[in-house]
């Protein structure tokens, strides 16, 4: 199993409760590119701490909340 | 399209009219050294990064899963050119023997060509890695 499979998340469901925020504006708004909210959402990245904390922040919930480790 | 995958294809375009002009040299003149004009080409790769660096607009030229895919294109770039650096380092003196004079036109294009090797690998591994995430 890949890094990246153990380490889950629920942005894109996060996106959709909070008015179907779409990606780019997300991305924008945690100063990525929107390559890597597609890849996070494909389980393809695994996030920076800084990153993970930003993206919680901007749905207003913890990290854990967001981010799950799949072990 | 992101910036980083706009900036790899740039130099993967660049190297291959560099590599295009060498071999159109070398059939034209005939002549190795002469040929080797061809890599001024790659000066072009400069403009580019400037082009990258000042273009204004929100989005970031690089982001941290970029930054992560430089490191390691590059660290595959590197190896490559060591491992080329020694192949060349054996193969000259078993060919010309170790006390035998090394014809100019095997020594004069090391740097160019070297500098065009990393930059092809860098960027290919670089559209891999971003290949394989999205």
């Amino acid at each position: 199993m890949s890094r990246s499979s153990l380490f889950t998340n629920s942005v894109r469901r996060q996106r959709f409760k909070h008015g179907e925020m779409t990606q780019a504006e997300l991305a924008r708004r945690v100063d990525v590119t929107r390559q890597t909210i597609i890849a996070l959402e494909a389980n393809k990245y695994v996030p920076s701490l800084l990153l993970a904390a930003r993206i919680a922040r901007i749905f207003n919930a913890t990290v854990d909340e967001v981010f799950e480790l799949t072990e | 399209m992101s910036s980083f995958r706009k900036q790899a294809w740039s130099h993967l375009t660049i190297c291959a009219l560099a590599l295009l002009a060498v071999t159109v040299l070398l059939r034209v003149t005939g002549n190795v050294l002469a040929s080797l004009a061809g890599f001024s080409i790659l000066s072009l790769i400069g403009f580019i990064e400037l082009y990258f660096l000042l273009r204004r607009n929100s989005r970031p030229i690089q982001d941290e899963r970029d930054r992560d895919n430089q490191i390691k294109s590059q660290m595959v770039a590197y190896s490559g050119f060591w491992l080329c650096f020694v192949a060349w380092g054996v193969y000259v003196p078993l060919r010309f023997s170790s006390e035998g004079l090394v014809p100019i036109h095997f020594v004069t294009p090391i740097v160019a060509t070297a500098l065009w090797l990393v930059i092809v690998i860098r960027a290919a591994v670089a559209l891999i890695l971003d290949g394989r995430q999205s």
